[in-house]
């Protein structure tokens, strides 16, 4: 990042905003940007949502196609999440961005894989032979901070109209995919001291790190990362926990 | 005119000569500083443009000129068998032949030692990509507000069982026997993009050449429009954003703030 005399102003006016409990947005710190979710928007997706948070928007593409399993899991379907952190979504993308996008895809990939919503036993065709490959791919259209929470829940609302493209590979009719309860991804990013949910880029910016956070309905961690190149005390990571945990069900209550 | 073939009929009902609905927005994103979104047929497709800017990269610059460098990507849910993510021979070819056809548009001797990043992002593919993308990302240079020498407007043209049809669909292109995308400089009238394979005959080529230059006439007008409708007299004070036109059991879902209750750090405000 620039550090133009001008930005070093902002970040500061950022951070004693973020000391007196206010944001630049007038959010609270511990709330969320306007979500708006279009779901079935991708013909040839098997299922697809189209997420803005805010001034952040991606599209997510789920994608059933048949594949062999691990040897080691004969009986299990296998997948995969990648996300494309297209040049279009910021000016700051005009560079490798690979350890990033690989970053965010791995710890949105663990938290949907261990809250259970997907069995992979469910997508076992034939064991040892024949299984479903789950493909989810997501595709950033405009960066403002935050695409693991947004990743997330482009994600689980993809799924939501999943189905078995039965048809289309000479299978029989396609049918809906059974689905379990959907985890929620909580990140906070620790500005003056204080802990902020759903930052933007320019909060992420200034920030001393982030903390991320995959909670599942029954209010199990099932995915954590730190980043950021920050450090947290033993207690902002209790308090992150216990803000995760209020904040999912707010979530949850809200996508219902 | 509308009538041309209509006893053979196409695959998805429309007569020769005749585009698929087309739906274009110009200023779409947020970040990029010049953008469209494009849905021609079931392609959708979103063009961000950064620059005129110095490229972060180390590369080679033309002192006369800014490089106008197009960057064509296909979303791995965008076509039936997921593509694999990245860059392919395809898609190399296209961002080269959409490049060339931009310099064109942009007077890009007043921007000397710059590039201009032109990225697509196929959403969903329906065959015309490059064409739908060609129009788009014109649309979306104007939104930059570069100066330019016009739009360029591009439309397909197939030869399907001899007869030579407008903008061929996915099963058109499939299965047809020729494929040319026209792309023209409407103000000028110069070609820009042209590229074809299959088979047209001897008569057949200037008749296909003659109707994609028209078809690209109709394409700018609906461009023109786009802009029109961001920037023109009842400019609306905040666009909002288009909707993605949807299938099946489309659902919205909306989180308002209002609704979300502050969980904590309300006792901090004053």
């Amino acid at each position: 990042m620039s550090r133009d005399p001008e930005t070093i102003m902002r970040s500061q006016m950022v951070r004693d905003l973020i000391g007196t409990g206010r944001r630049r947005d007038d959010r609270s710190l511990g709330q969320m940007r306007p979500l708006v979710v279009e779901t079935d928007v991708i013909a040839q997706a098997d299922g697809s949502a189209r997420v803005r948070l805010g001034g952040t928007e991606l599209v997510v593409g789920a994608k059933l196609m048949p594949s062999s399993p691990y040897p080691d899991h004969p009986d299990e379907g296998v997948m995969h999440t990648g996300i494309r952190l297209s040049p279009l979504a910021s000016p700051s993308f005009d560079r490798d961005m690979d350890a990033e996008a690989t970053e965010i895809a791995r710890v949105v990939d663990r938290g949907i894989r261990h809250s259970g919503m997907i069995d992979m036993k469910h997508l076992c065709i034939s064991p040892g032979e024949r299984v479903w490959g789950l493909y989810l791919d997501i595709h950033v259209l405009d960066h403002d901070g935050n695409l693991f929470d947004a990743s997330t829940l482009g994600i689980v609302l993809s799924l939501r109209g999943l189905a078995f493209p039965n048809s289309r590979f000479g299978m029989g009719e396609d049918r809906p995919v059974p689905l379990g309860e959907m985890p929620v991804t909580l990140t906070f990013a620790k500005v003056a001291g204080e802990l902020i949910l759903d930052p933007t880029a320019e909060e992420e910016g200034v920030s001393d790190g982030r903390i991320t956070m995959t909670i599942d309905p029954r209010g199990w961690v099932r995915a954590v990362q730190l980043g950021g190149c920050g450090h947290f005390t033993l207690e902002e990571v209790k308090r992150a926990h216990q803000l995760a945990r209020s904040s999912a069900e707010v979530v949850r209550g809200s996508l219902r | 005119m509308a009538t041309r073939g209509a006893e053979q009929g196409r695959t998805d009902g429309r007569s020769d000569d005749e585009i698929r609905p087309v739906r274009l927005h110009a200023g779409v994103l947020n970040n990029a500083h010049g953008s469209a979104y494009i849905e021609w047929g079931k392609n959708k497709i979103m063009v961000g443009v950064y620059g005129p800017r110095r490229p972060s990269r180390q590369e080679p610059l033309r002192s006369d000129r800014a490089l106008v460098r197009c960057t064509y990507n296909m979303a791995p849910f965008s076509v039936s068998d997921r593509k694999r993510p990245g860059r392919d021979r395809r898609s190399l070819e296209i961002s080269k032949v959409l490049s060339e056809a931009l310099t064109n548009a942009v007077l890009v001797e007043r921007f000397p030692r710059t590039v201009i990043d032109v990225n697509v992002e196929v959403l969903e593919a329906d065959a015309g990509t490059r064409c739908a993308a060609l129009t788009a990302a014109s649309v979306a240079l104007a939104d930059a507000g570069l100066q330019m020498r016009g739009l360029v407007s591009a439309c397909a043209v197939g030869v399907v069982d001899g007869r030579i049809v407008l903008d061929p669909s996915r099963d058109e292109d499939n299965f047809g026997d020729g494929d040319m995308p026209v792309g023209i400089l409407p103000s000028s009238g110069e070609i820009v993009l042209l590229q074809m394979d299959g088979a047209l005959g001897p008569d057949q080529f200037g008749e296909a050449l003659d109707l994609g230059v028209e078809a690209c006439r109709r394409i700018h007008v609906l461009q023109r429009d786009a802009l029109l409708e961001r920037y023109g007299q009842e400019r609306a004070s905040r666009i909002e954003k288009p909707h993605f036109s949807g299938y099946g059991d489309m659902d919205t879902i909306i989180m308002d703030d209002e609704a979300d209750p502050p969980v904590w750090g309300e006792e901090a405000i004053r």
